[in-house]
């Protein structure tokens, strides 16, 4: 029971890395059977189907550093781990918490877009940079939820 | 910047030398044809030609592809590569003259390929009758027998497996009246029973009638031989015609000289095809015919001096109308930037607004896969890989910059990883430690441990982003100014820089220690950056309401988009952890067995499908930095790009230096 505090600290990172990563697959799936499907018509338009398939790919990344800083910072790679109180690890817990949750749902709603986007070029490839900008728009909310994470991993006592 | 300029030209030459003059524009190879429209102009369709050619095209594909085939063309190993081979101008005449009778070789090779599998049929026909023979072997009478004197025979077959007993009572509950009938199973398998039925004369159509019923067919063309005979007479046809496919391939055989001249011929009729395509662009009178379009500036005057010393013509250079026409957009690059172009077309071609964005991008493109492969091991693979395309396989056009990227992408890799001490992830510490028996080996970083130093490789990676984005800035400045909308280049650009200057310092400063003395600076620069963008940004609207309000929705614009941008590049770090991550388990995989051949096998399997994966990550990536974060900030794309005229071959190059006679 005395590591209960390390416990939670690596579910954090892990909730991180998982969810963000499950949304990715999602979204990076969603758009990629769009794509797929765009392809056996016009498989010329490879290069800028990919580019929209892997938009959502994005929040995995994202969930992935977040568990890399926060296991970091508890001293698990790199070093020694920390001895984590209770509260210490679900605080860890809590930080990691923003960029599972988001990370998750926008990359699941960035797949969509791509796809619709995917449809755009379908009809115009002229376009492709108007989908990613549709698609990139819903990032953002990943990014700010990285930005939550970070600031929060770094800010918590040890 | 390498966007070559491109002049308007105009030919008036005569109608007779028209051809000729196709022909040394396509062999020149610089000029792209306008549709020339004017009433007077007389339009000539060539679809149909274009159509020929292109069947002609085919016929010659197929007949090298069935010499390729039936005479064993042997290929070394650099040829399955990259197989062509370099001709003079004259032996493009000399050949090309000879392409009707080259033609017509490549027919009949078809056509001989043709009988062969003519032959091939027949054969596999043979083979299925002496096996059916075969199944009557032991059957004496001649297979086509049907009668004697007084009885009335039948050989024949029954889709099914039956044995005598079985059909002697299925005859007898469907006629009880047939008592004198003889049977006789000659061969029975799953699907077939051979059998013989003797009755007299007077029975026979009722026979018949319940055979019939029961699946009784006599095959057509028994012969009147009996099986072994018969057999041995298919065999005897079967080799005659393996002697027929001998003779037929011998043919051919001396058909095999002409396996250059065929390959010739498809790349002939593509290029003929081509030009007949352009010749629907050109406009004739009863005497003269007019061609138009582009040619790049630099070749203007030569190709004009060319042309008109050469026919009777006059041709005219004039500088296009960017506004009007739909001027092609040329762009030309040395290999280092060139490598990326197609990175950029796959974009979007730039358009004629655009400055040509290869050269700066080229630069970040390298560095970014660089750092995100970050091997140096991988990176050495790469370089040796691609200079061995490049000057063992001489590969040409999109494949050599294609090579070149990738080469310039490799050496980029070998230097950061040296920085971070990656050889194939940390083969040398774990071959140290397992087999030498070192038990501390030093680290082979020169800069930083990725694994060990993860805050400041963040940090730089933000860091090499705003670098990224000020450089996307500084093209946007430069092409304003460029346009002479210089209060766009002073308010747009510049308090943007400002802000997102400052934005990253200040930011920095949450997560990173940042130096005291660059800390006040930030907060500055994000104050000016900020107050600048609110009173200039909504410069467009007349009220002072809507200025305001154009102004603070800028900021929330910047402010919003280039934190994701900034934050976006973290990816540099994430996808160099990756690689060394997974080369470092690959690794400890390979050592933990304390078996050097099983360290070897792991090693190579592991690397291998490491490197595939990485490749792909880190090419994808390093396109999205570009596409999402720096073209967003200057590129406009959607331009057509300039595609000259010219002899597009695959099995053949003609030498540089003889395009002008």
């Amino acid at each position: 029971m005395n590591n209960l505090g390390l416990f939670f600290a690596i579910l954090g990172a892990a909730f991180a890395a998982g969810f963000a990563g499950i949304g990715s697959a999602r979204g990076v799936g969603i758009a990629g059977e769009a794509g797929a499907g765009l392809l056996t018509e016009k498989p010329e338009l490879f290069g800028k189907v990919l580019i929209l398939q892997i938009l959502p790919g994005t929040q995995g990344l994202y969930g992935f550093i977040v568990a890399l800083l926060l296991l970091n910072r508890i001293g698990l790679i790199g070093g020694t781990p920390a001895m984590l109180t209770w509260s210490q690890g679900l605080t860890f817990f809590a930080a990691a918490m923003p960029m599972a949750i988001a990370g998750y749902f926008s990359a699941v709603y960035q797949g969509r877009v791509a796809a619709s986007a995917v449809s755009m070029i379908a009809k115009d490839s002229s376009q492709t940079a108007k989908g990613m900008t549709l698609s990139a728009l819903v990032e953002t909310y990943a990014v700010l939820a990285l930005l939550v994470s970070i600031l929060a991993v770094f800010n918590i006592a040890v | 910047m390498a966007k070559i300029k491109l002049q308007r030209f105009q030919i008036i030459a005569l109608l007779t030398e028209s051809k000729k003059l196709m022909d040394f524009l396509q062999r020149t190879g610089v000029t792209e044809l306008q549709n020339a429209e004017n009433e007077v102009l007389i339009k000539h369709d060539t679809s149909e030609t274009v159509t020929e050619l292109q069947r002609k095209s085919e016929v010659a594909e197929k007949a090298f592809r069935v010499l390729e085939r039936t005479c064993e063309i042997k290929k070394n190993i650099l040829q399955k590569f990259s197989d062509y081979r370099e001709i003079d101008y004259s032996e493009y005449k000399l050949i090309s003259d000879k392409s009707d009778e080259i033609y017509e070789t490549a027919e009949l090779i078809i056509s001989l390929d043709d009988k062969i599998s003519e032959y091939r049929n027949e054969i596999s026909k043979e083979k299925k009758l002496s096996d059916y023979y075969s199944s009557w072997l032991s059957l004496d009478i001649p297979l086509g027998s049907k009668r004697t004197a007084n009885t009335n025979i039948f050989v024949g077959s029954f889709k099914k497996q039956l044995t005598k007993e079985r059909l002697m009572s299925l005859i007898e509950e469907r006629n009880p009246e047939l008592t004198d009938v003889e049977a006789e199973i000659v061969h029975s398998e799953k699907m077939l029973t051979n059998a013989v039925f003797m009755c007299h004369k007077s029975h026979s159509e009722e026979l018949l009638s319940v055979l019939s019923g029961l699946g009784f067919y006599v095959p057509e063309k028994m012969p009147m031989k009996t099986a072994d005979k018969a057999k041995a007479e298919c065999e005897s046809r079967i080799s005659e015609l393996l002697q027929k496919i001998e003779d037929t391939e011998n043919e051919m055989n001396d058909y095999k000289d002409n396996y250059e001249n065929i390959r010739f011929l498809y790349d002939f009729y593509i290029a003929e095809a081509d030009k007949y395509k352009a010749v629907e662009n050109t406009g004739t009178t009863e005497k003269t015919v007019y061609i138009t379009g582009y040619v790049p500036a630099k070749y203007g005057e030569e190709l004009k001096f060319e042309v008109e010393r050469r026919f009777t013509s006059e041709m005219v250079l004039s500088v296009p109308d960017y506004e009007n026409e739909d001027v092609p957009v040329l762009i030309e690059n040395r290999s280092f930037a060139a490598g990326v172009e197609s990175v950029t077309n796959m974009y979007s071609p730039p358009s004629n607004k655009d400055v040509d964005p290869n050269p700066v991008m080229s630069f970040f493109y390298y560095a970014f896969f660089g750092l995100m492969l970050s091997d140096a091991g991988y990176g050495l693979l790469m370089v040796l890989s691609m200079l061995f395309a490049k000057y063992k396989l001489k590969v040409r056009g999109s494949m050599k910059k294609t090579c070149d990227m990738y080469l310039y992408c490799g050496i980029s890799t070998v230097f950061w990883g040296t920085l971070f001490g990656g050889w194939f992830g940390d083969l040398i510490p774990t071959v140290m430690k397992n087999f030498m028996g070192i038990e501390n080996p030093p680290s082979l970083a020169l800069w930083l441990e990725p694994m060990n130093d993860t805050m400041d490789l963040l940090m730089y990676s933000m860091l090499f982003g705003v670098v990224h984005l000020l450089a996307g800035l500084l093209i946007r400045f430069y092409m304003l100014l460029k346009e002479k909308n210089y209060l766009g280049a002073v308010f747009d650009v510049i308090p943007v820089m400002l802000f997102a200057v400052g934005f990253a310092i200040s930011g920095a400063s949450f997560i990173f220690t940042v130096p005291e003395a660059i800390k006040p600076y930030g907060t500055i620069l994000l104050a000016v950056g900020s107050v600048l963008i609110v009173l200039t940004a909504g410069r467009s609207s007349k009220n002072i309401l809507g200025k305001l309000g154009g102004g603070l929705y800028a900021l929330y614009n910047a402010a919003s988009g280039y934190l994701g941008d900034i934050l976006s590049y973290s990816r540099l770090l994430a996808l160099c952890l990756v690689t060394g991550v997974i080369a470092n388990v690959v690794n400890l995989l390979g050592a933990m067995p304390g078996n050097i051949i099983i360290f070897i096998i792991i090693f190579i399997v592991g690397h291998t499908i490491n490197i595939a994966i990485n490749l792909i990550g880190t090419y994808v990536h390093t396109n999205r930095l570009q596409y999402v974060e720096f073209f967003s900030k200057f590129y406009e794309g959607s331009g057509r790009t300039f595609t000259p005229l010219k002899i597009n071959s695959k099995f053949f190059t003609i030498r540089e230096d003889e395009k002008y006679e």
